[in-house]
């Protein structure tokens, strides 16, 4: 029998998973190691954690029973966050498993970011934050701001300024 | 659910929202991602700069930069950090140094009809492509001294614009010039003329910065007495040192610096033996003899520590590839704008012969 971690939503959901699928969260993974079963994630709503361990029990699966020496490599080496960018999800099934679970809007996508980055699932960071930089290659300055909606509180000097420097980027002769 | 601290009052949009419903929701919402903490932007910015390596994707970074202040200033910080060997990203990064072990390999192109030049970043190894253009010039006469404004777009080339950078002043022989920054290069430096410019500038988007013209750079050319070899040119310059890096939001510790010296002078060619001539080795940059062509190397270099240059490694390259066509290859301690302006000069001798 798999030995199951109890999460609770922020606004008090519980959640029963197997530790594997717990464990891609490196900050649950601490948490438990002080013999701690029942986890409280005030700040994740319930929604956002279904998503959550959706991602999780995928990638749990495929990291415990790796298809390629590659992707549980990638895995096992992954240390701090702070250098790496994303790694390629080397199975193309999982990687169109993944592509599928970001097809969300923006501000779901956020959402994500925040609790991927609390609970510190390396890899689901990784492709959301990779989700949101494509969504903004591409684009002139206006248009990020819309679609993420996003004040623009530059000073009309500073904004003139921009429209040069934006010209200049974008300039075609 | 986490509350995020009310927005201010409504748009129009909001109002619409409100009445479809989720008011709450959008009011909490509303500018969330311009919120976001900084690592997370820059982990962002990292991978649309890892996208965007070469231009024109590099373009990207500058849309980044423009949404909202806070994204700037990772988008900005980001790029110091990964791009130190002088990318060039945003209109600043013309006045920084260029990269430190290669040069950046630059394409100018003369349009002999209005008297302009354009200064491209060359993309690929062809000297036909356009490139990625940078700055332009135009030639202006004023009485008998001729100036050349430098601007960041072709087809405003004035100095009351927000597109001006600065401009080559030269004398009346054509022999000395006078590089002129529209930003002072450091600190407390005093405005040479007062002639007014701009209200802001494009290196800083603040409106602190003094307007006016600030003296970089000096260019003189000796001529061989016999009219048969090359010019003597000689250049001192003010360059950041390589440590430096100006811009919003630096560190405290890249402020306390002083801009140095650099004095550059032109390659002789050796004479080759073999080939019965003389020499200087473009490395196929150059392709069409002109006594426009040099190459530069510094006595004094300012991003050396000792303050000493090697007098062997090419910082400046300048030469011909066709009719209109000039390739210009630069290095640090140089800046895309100080290469351009030296470039320049080797128009505006009067006694250039083709």
């Amino acid at each position: 029998m798999a030995k199951m971690i109890k999460l609770v939503s922020g606004d008090g959901a519980e959640f029963e998973v197997e530790e594997e699928v717990a464990f891609q969260s490196k900050i649950i993974k601490d948490i438990v190691a002080d013999a701690d079963d029942v986890i409280p994630l005030p700040t994740v709503s319930s929604k956002v954690l279904i998503q959550v361990i959706e991602y999780c029990r995928k990638h749990a699966a495929v990291n415990s029973f790796p298809l390629s020496p590659s992707s549980s490599a990638a895995a096992a080496a992954s240390s701090s966050s702070s250098i790496s960018y994303s790694k390629p999800v080397s199975d193309p099934a999982l990687r169109a498993w993944d592509n599928e679970f970001v097809k969300l809007n923006n501000s779901s996508l956020f959402d994500i970011v925040i609790a991927a980055n609390y609970l510190d699932i390396e890899e689901l960071v990784d492709l959301v934050l990779e989700t949101v930089a494509d969504r903004i290659k591409g684009k002139q300055a206006q248009e990020i701001r819309r679609q993420f909606n996003i004040e623009n509180d530059f000073t009309p000097e500073e904004e003139e300024a921009l429209r040069r420097e934006n010209s200049w980027a974008f300039q075609n002769n | 659910m986490v509350r995020w601290p009310a927005a201010r009052s409504e748009s129009p949009e909001e109002v619409e929202r409100e009445e479809s419903g989720g008011k709450r929701q959008a009011e909490e919402e509303e500018g969330r991602w311009g919120r976001m903490l900084p690592e997370l932007l820059g982990e962002i910015v990292r991978r649309v700069d890892a996208g965007g390596e070469q231009w024109p994707q590099r373009k990207d970074i500058v849309a980044y930069a423009g949404v909202c202040r806070r994204w700037r200033d990772t988008a900005r910080g980001i790029v110091r950090q990964l791009r130190e060997n002088g990318d060039i990203t945003f209109p600043s990064s013309l006045k920084e140094p260029g990269p430190r072990d290669s040069p950046v390999q630059c394409l100018i192109r003369r349009n002999k009809s209005n008297s302009t030049y354009c200064l491209y970043l060359g993309l690929t190894e062809s000297f036909t492509d356009k490139g990625k253009f940078l700055l332009a010039a135009r030639q202006f006469k004023h009485g008998a001294h001729t100036e050349y404004i430098i601007s960041l777009d072709a087809d405003d080339l004035s100095q009351g614009s927000n597109a001006y950078m600065g401009k080559l002043r030269s004398n009346i022989l054509g022999t000395k010039f006078k590089i002129y920054d529209s930003q002072p290069p450091y600190n407390g430096a005093k405005v040479s003329s007062s002639r007014t410019s701009r209200r802001f500038t494009s290196k800083q988007i603040s409106p602190q910065v003094p307007a006016g013209n600030f003296v970089i750079g000096r260019v003189s050319y000796k001529f061989n007495l016999l009219k048969r070899g090359p010019r003597r040119m000689h250049c001192t310059l003010q360059c950041p040192s390589a440590k430096d890096t100006t811009g919003e939001g630096d560190s405290p510790k890249s402020k306390a610096h002083n801009p140095g010296t650099t004095i550059l002078k032109n390659k002789a060619p050796r004479w080759h033996e073999h080939l019965q001539c003389w020499c200087l080795n473009f490395h196929g940059r150059v392709t069409v003899a002109s006594v426009k062509n040099f190459q530069l190397a510094a006595t004094e270099d300012a991003s050396q520590p000792s303050g000493i240059g090697d007098q062997e490694t090419v910082l400046l390259q300048f030469g011909k590839v066709g009719d209109d066509t000039f390739t210009m290859d630069f290095r640090q301690p140089l800046s895309a704008f100080q290469a351009f302006a030296i470039c320049l000069t080797s128009f505006g001798t009067k006694f250039a012969c083709e």
